[in-house]
């Protein structure tokens, strides 16, 4: 990577950490706050990700930038294979369950570490420990379970 | 409640959709201008830009040999950095630094870990998952509707807990 990109994705990102901690930007906790409190606050946060993010794909495609396959659709990759369906599935129903048992999605709890909350940085252990967790058990599970479900 | 910045002159007020559109444009530009090798991996992701940190540093430090992404060889994307460091600088502006109300707990330590390995599992956080719905992948369109799926049982499940 280059000094260029390292700076401008190191700009863009502490914008957007700057945005995130004055609009208690969450993910996963304006569904919560929807059907609890019946507050739409949040609940704005992730449908305007997805829009951003549609927005920006057809119209830098529509000028003439590379967005190599766009739009996927057919040629996502696994989404024939069953096993790469129940996993999805699994470990979305995860991340939405407990995401709001922690009081927020991954990009909040590291946006409340910032801010020095001690839940927060306990979450951030656990999570960190997850990911070497994962690597080295993790991913041998996956190849033990597509190994012997092949074909599917 | 509602807060407010002031930038400058200019006063802008930060909204959940703002940042979710800006999240969700920045996603199309890093694909735009930089064509990574891996889809969005410039944009912001919580399990990829996380896992190439933590990994990058370990190897550096103790020599494992843990995955880093082929764009984090060198240096790891700095989407993690940049966005502690404008939350931090954020908090010590508007003064809302402290250690608030939570515990450093076991409880919060182990929900972090079940939400990283669910997120490495999935391939992105839900902040990934929306890009790559975005993007049409439809097993990240399947992903991010089990999200919402799991994020409205723990819900009806907190509420049923509060009612009892």
């Amino acid at each position: 990577m280059n000094v260029d990109i390292f700076v401008i994705v190191l700009v863009a990102s502490t914008l957007i950490g700057y945005g995130a901690e004055r609009s208690r930007f969450c993910s996963v906790s304006g569904i919560r706050d929807y059907f609890l409190f019946n507050d739409t606050y949040l609940a704005y946060a992730l449908p305007g990700i997805f829009v951003g993010a549609l927005g920006s794909f057809v119209i830098l495609s529509r000028l003439g930038f590379q967005m190599p396959g766009f739009p996927l659709m057919a040629s996502s990759p696994g989404y024939t294979s069953v096993v790469t369906i129940c996993l999805t599935v699994i470990a979305g129903l995860g991340i939405g369950f407990y995401s709001i048992m922690a009081d927020g999605c991954p990009l909040r709890q590291h946006v409340r570490a910032a801010m020095g909350r001690h839940y927060a940085l306990a979450y951030l252990l656990g999570f960190y420990v997850g990911i070497l967790y994962f690597y080295t058990v993790g991913v041998a599970l996956m190849l033990l379970l597509h190994g012997l479900l092949p074909g599917m | 409640m509602r807060h407010s910045s002031r930038l400058g002159a200019m006063k802008l007020k930060f909204t959940p959709l703002l940042v979710g559109l800006g999240i969700g444009a920045w996603a199309g530009l890093g694909e735009a201008l930089f064509h990574p090798a891996i889809l969005l991996n410039y944009a912001i992701s919580m399990g990829g830009d996380s896992a190439d940190l933590l990994d990058w540093t370990l190897n550096r430090l103790l020599g494992t040999g843990f995955y880093v992404s082929q764009i984090s060889l060198e240096v790891p994307v700095p989407a993690i950095l940049g966005l502690v460091f404008g939350a931090l600088i954020a908090s010590v502006v508007h003064k809302e630094r402290g250690p608030g109300p939570g515990r450093f707990s076991f409880e919060a330590a182990r929900n972090g870990f079940l939400v990283s390995f669910f997120v490495m599992l999935l391939g992105g956080c839900p902040i990934m998952a929306a890009t790559q719905a975005a993007y049409g992948n439809l097993i990240m369109i399947l992903g991010i509707a089990a999200v919402i799926g799991g994020a409205v049982v723990a819900s009806l499940y907190v509420k049923r807990r509060a009612t009892k």
